[in-house]
């Protein structure tokens, strides 16, 4: 493995700092031990504000004052299962002000307390509703991209096949696509770093109920028929040489490729599962955000 | 794996305009050709002004006022053969905007007439002038990168393993790193699309036949010792999914990597050879411009803003 040498140093520092491993903790413990584990917000925005889109908690980023913004409704990260607002701050931030337009972070509900499929319906109801108050949010409705990463990804890459409203573009980073868990990269990278197969096991134990189709489209986008993916909106694709999720994100593109759909596919060799959201840690994440910024603010500019 | 659509159409908009591939003209007639297509930025940017850099002619790009700023040496690719300021006017307009930082393109002697080492010398020569005369220019000089797409990418490498200044920095798109040709994306990309097996070959000989092997470090920069490796400044590193020179790029980022050196390495993969400079017309081109934009931005930022 040649990681990078800023992801050798990081991960060292992790470990030197300690902490309980995921897959030998509850949820709530987790989710506790992350708490302590924010980042301070890294840069100031024109506008923060917390907003209820038809009951499911989201926070808008607007960038500057123009009321004709288009924007990006993103879904953090965190296998279904762990993950917050405040987690992911940072990243909402960079990428409102470095595309110009607006974001909208959406606290989904998590697993296991709300299991599969209800992250999906949260999704889908936030999406819908930022459409409904374009108005209110001060964005045009019909410049909607979607985004997130790791679990964030598969729900932004199920919403773009579902699409209960005009969409642009989808920023799909590091997403988990194939609930089965059967490429090559899962057993490559089983020992991660940060995203090592336990943790995957974890995580689809909490979110998906026994005896769950792991092929559904709501849950595995990647086995979803052509016709849900033909007319899906342009996408981009980041993936990490070393993650379990590597193969099935570079799949997923090559399945929209071949169903039309625009998609730009970049891999950061040297990097792993999460460092998207490593702002201020690696410099790969600051490059991969000026990156997605720049395409899904293309999408957005209309 | 298939290409990207823009990109399908910009190939097939060159098929229809009887796009001849490097290696069926002389590189005079390449010149011409290339230099009837060189795209006309109407990109602002605060100061733009050619300079003689020990008599190097080459163009600099200041983004606002002040002396504060970093410094990226920017060598245009070509072949080693083709190219000139004016290819990549419009790409070093946006490295400067995007990344806040100066840069400087250098005109440097191209083969055949002037075969190795007379660019990489240019190159050097530039690179020192720039770090003599950084009061003059209003750049740090302890803050200078080297960068450079394609034959520009090797020369940056080179550089950047001589180290003739102080080199915090550089950014290889697409870089020659092994003359040797023979990585498999050489095999599975011969046939292009618009760099093919059969035009690195050409350029390759015209560069250095008969004057140094291919194993010469200073031609292919993946042959140096790892003490050189180890010495050489962190990297960003972008390649293409179809490209002949994908496997040289990313082995030598991971050779680098190997010795210690913070490298970067992101691949594309649905794009060409050529897709950074052609962003006017690929999204994705944008978004790797803005990529190593933000790489520059922060590998050049004053120790204090850091």
């Amino acid at each position: 493995m040649s990681l990078h040498p800023q992801g050798i140093a990081l991960l060292e520092m992790m470990a030197s700092l300690g902490g309980p491993l995921i897959e030998e903790s509850t949820p709530t413990e987790y989710r506790a031990f992350q708490a302590t584990r924010l980042l301070p917000p890294t840069e100031d925005i024109h506008e923060v504000r917390d907003v209820s889109a038809g009951g499911v908690p989201c926070r808008l980023y607007r960038p500057n004052a123009n009321k004709n913004l288009g924007l990006l409704v993103y879904y953090h990260g965190g296998g279904w299962v762990i993950g917050s607002l405040d987690g992911y701050d940072a990243s909402c931030r960079a990428l409102a002000n470095r595309m110009g337009h607006a974001v909208l972070s959406v606290d989904y509900r998590l697993a296991p307390e709300h299991k599969y499929p209800a992250a999906v319906e949260d999704a889908l109801c936030s999406l819908r509703w930022a459409y409904d108050n374009a108005d209110e949010l001060g964005v045009d409705p019909n410049r909607i991209a979607v985004g997130g990463d790791s679990a964030g990804g598969n729900l932004a890459a199920i919403v773009s096949q579902q699409r209960p409203v005009p969409l642009v573009f989808q920023l799909l980073i590091y997403p988990a696509t194939d609930m089965t868990q059967s490429r090559e990269s899962q057993v490559e990278n089983a020992a991660g770093p940060i995203l090592t197969a336990p943790v995957m096991k974890w995580f689809i134990d909490h979110y998906m109920p026994e005896n769950s189709d792991m092929r559904a489209e709501l849950a595995s986008p990647l086995f979803s028929p052509d016709n849900l993916l033909k007319g899906a909106p342009p996408a981009l694709i980041i993936t990490a040489q070393y993650d379990p999720l590597r193969d099935e994100g570079e799949e997923y593109g090559r399945r929209l490729i071949a169903n039309g759909v625009a998609t730009s596919m970049v891999r950061y060799h040297g990097m792993f599962h999460a460092f998207f959201g490593m702002l201020g840690l690696l410099d790969d994440a600051d490059t991969a955000h000026s990156l997605a910024a720049s395409m899904t603010a293309k999408a957005l500019n209309g | 794996m298939t290409l990207h659509p823009q990109a399908e159409r910009l190939i097939a908009l060159m098929a229809s305009r009887e796009y001849k591939g490097f290696s069926e003209q002389t590189p005079q007639e390449a010149r011409a050709t290339r230099a009837a297509t060189d795209y006309k930025s109407d990109e602002h940017v605060y100061e733009m002004r050619d300079v003689n850099a020990l008599g190097v002619r080459c163009r600099l790009y200041k983004p606002r006022a002040g002396n504060d700023m970093g410094l990226l040496v920017f060598f245009h690719g070509g072949g080693w053969v083709l190219g000139s300021l004016e290819s990549h006017d419009g790409v070093c307009r946006l490295l400067a905007n995007q990344s806040g930082h100066a840069v400087l393109s250098v005109e440097y002697r191209l083969a055949p007439e002037d075969p190795f080492p007379a660019g990489l010398e240019d190159c050097i020569r530039a690179t020192l002038w720039a770090h003599q005369n950084a009061d003059e220019i209003g750049i740090d000089p302890t803050r200078i990168a080297v960068g450079g797409d394609s034959a520009g990418g090797n020369l940056a490498a080179v550089v950047a393993q001589l180290q003739p200044v102080p080199l915090v920095f550089q950014a290889l798109i697409y870089p020659v790193t092994d003359c040797r040709m023979g990585t498999e994306s050489y095999v599975e990309n011969a046939a292009g699309p618009f760099l093919r097996s059969a035009d690195m070959a050409a350029f390759i000989d015209l560069y250095i036949s008969d004057i140094t092997s291919p194993e010469d470090p200073r031609v292919s920069p993946i042959m140096a010792s790892t003490a050189t490796l180890a010495s050489c400044p962190p990297a960003v590193i972008v390649t293409a999914g179809h490209d002949p020179l994908r496997d040289e790029g990313e082995e030598y980022g991971h050779a680098l990597i190997a010795n210690g050196v913070e490298a970067s390495i992101v691949r594309y993969f649905g794009m060409f050879h050529g897709f950074f400079s052609l962003f006017p017309w690929l999204d994705d081109g944008k978004a790797a411009v803005s990529q190593v934009s933000s790489a520059i931005r922060a590998a050049l930022a004053s120790p204090r803003s850091k």
